[in-house]
């Protein structure tokens, strides 16, 4: 029952709290009408979200908010100084692979956003199949170096706060879920098309799913 | 008390400026598309996030009352700069893709952006010859 009321505790819990800082006072009326909203907008929406993000450790995610927030205020003073100090012939920017133990699509792009943040690295593409990051360093004499901290540092925490696969359901419902976002990641290209079957043709579903078989015509 | 408040409000507030203006120069001195990114990624962060915190201050310690939707942009500003940086970065990597300058993906596929399309949908289907109809299996 409490379940039916409130399919996504925590999409209710944002919700109040979004609502409460754009009204920006906390008083009972807005409270309530906070309240109000983070029940209806779950309930109506809970279609369009196929999968929850799983939080497994709350307290986990909050040290790690913490961490990367204390990275991006020490990130803004090294980019500054290399800016300021630094002569351009002196500045040595690289790609850099970080290989992905993380699967679900929600960590990875957490991890994405928070490299970006970070001290002199920036995401910039993925790996077809969603298993790399292709990373740019605006200064690293040492790629490994960024590489290795990336992993340790991030990647290991997101791993264990939110990324274990827990039962069979959830693996297929995750695969479903990352082919979608595999999907995005070639929207420049025009995939859905093709000059036979026109608009809407799904290469992928086609001819598996609803077991058309082709015939030649004599 | 109010005169140590309106300093630290100045102090935050300079800070900040210093800040954009540092991201701002960076943006004309970096010498590649891919370095002038980093600049206004970062830098201006700091410069935001320092304006928004001289305004939360500005109306708890002067105005005593509690400020909290500078929280909100904070968070937007989160949200938002790695997408934006990202998007330039592929849009470049799209106009002057530079593939070979690029390290391996290490796995079986390339980078999304210069993944070719038509290698898996060739694998995915076998293109039917002229005159081919389409039916489904009697059951």
């Amino acid at each position: 029952m409490l379940h039916r009321v409130f399919p996504h505790p925590l999409l209710t819990l944002t919700l109040v709290a979004v609502w409460m800082m754009l009204v920006n006072q906390i008083t009972l009326g807005s409270l309530l009408f906070a309240a109000i909203l983070g029940t209806i907008i779950p309930i109506f929406t809970a279609p369009y979200w196929p999968d929850r993000p799983l939080i497994r450790a709350p307290i986990g995610m909050a040290v790690y908010v913490a961490l990367v927030m204390y990275d991006i205020v020490k990130s803004n003073f090294i980019v500054a100084g290399i800016v300021l100090f630094k002569p351009n012939s002196q500045l040595r920017p690289a790609w850099v692979t970080v290989p992905l133990d993380l699967i679900k699509p929600e960590a990875i792009t957490m991890l994405a956003g928070t490299i970006t943040m970070t001290p002199g690295t920036l995401t910039a593409d993925m790996s077809g199949d969603g298993k790399a990051l292709l990373i740019h360093c605006l200064h690293a004499p040492n790629p490994d170096e960024v590489r290795d901290e990336i992993k340790t540092r991030y990647e290991a925490r997101l791993k264990g706060y939110s990324n274990d696969p827990i039962c069979p359901e959830f693996c297929v419902r995750l695969l479903r879920l990352r082919a979608f976002v595999q999907s995005l990641a070639h929207f420049p290209r025009a995939r859905r098309y093709h000059p036979r079957f026109g608009a809407g043709y799904d290469g992928d579903q086609c001819h598996r799913d609803s077991g058309a078989v082709r015939h030649q015509h004599p | 008390m109010e005169t140590f408040a309106e300093i630290l409000i100045s102090v935050m507030l300079v800070g900040a400026g210093l800040f954009g203006l540092i991201g701002s120069y960076g943006l004309l001195k970096l010498p590649s598309t891919m370095t002038r990114l980093h600049a206004p990624t970062k830098a201006t962060t700091l410069g935001v996030g320092g304006v928004l915190i001289a305004s939360m201050l500005y109306f708890l310690l002067l105005q005593g009352r509690l400020s909290f939707h500078e929280l909100l942009i904070t968070v937007f500003l989160l949200l938002t700069a790695p997408i934006t940086a990202n998007f330039i970065a592929k849009a470049h990597l799209h106009r002057y893709g530079e593939e070979d300058d690029l390290p391996d993906t290490g796995t079986t596929r390339d980078w999304a952006t210069f993944e070719e399309q038509e290698t898996d949908m060739e694998a995915l289907m076998i293109r039917p010859a002229p005159g081919t109809v389409m039916t489904k299996p009697d059951h």
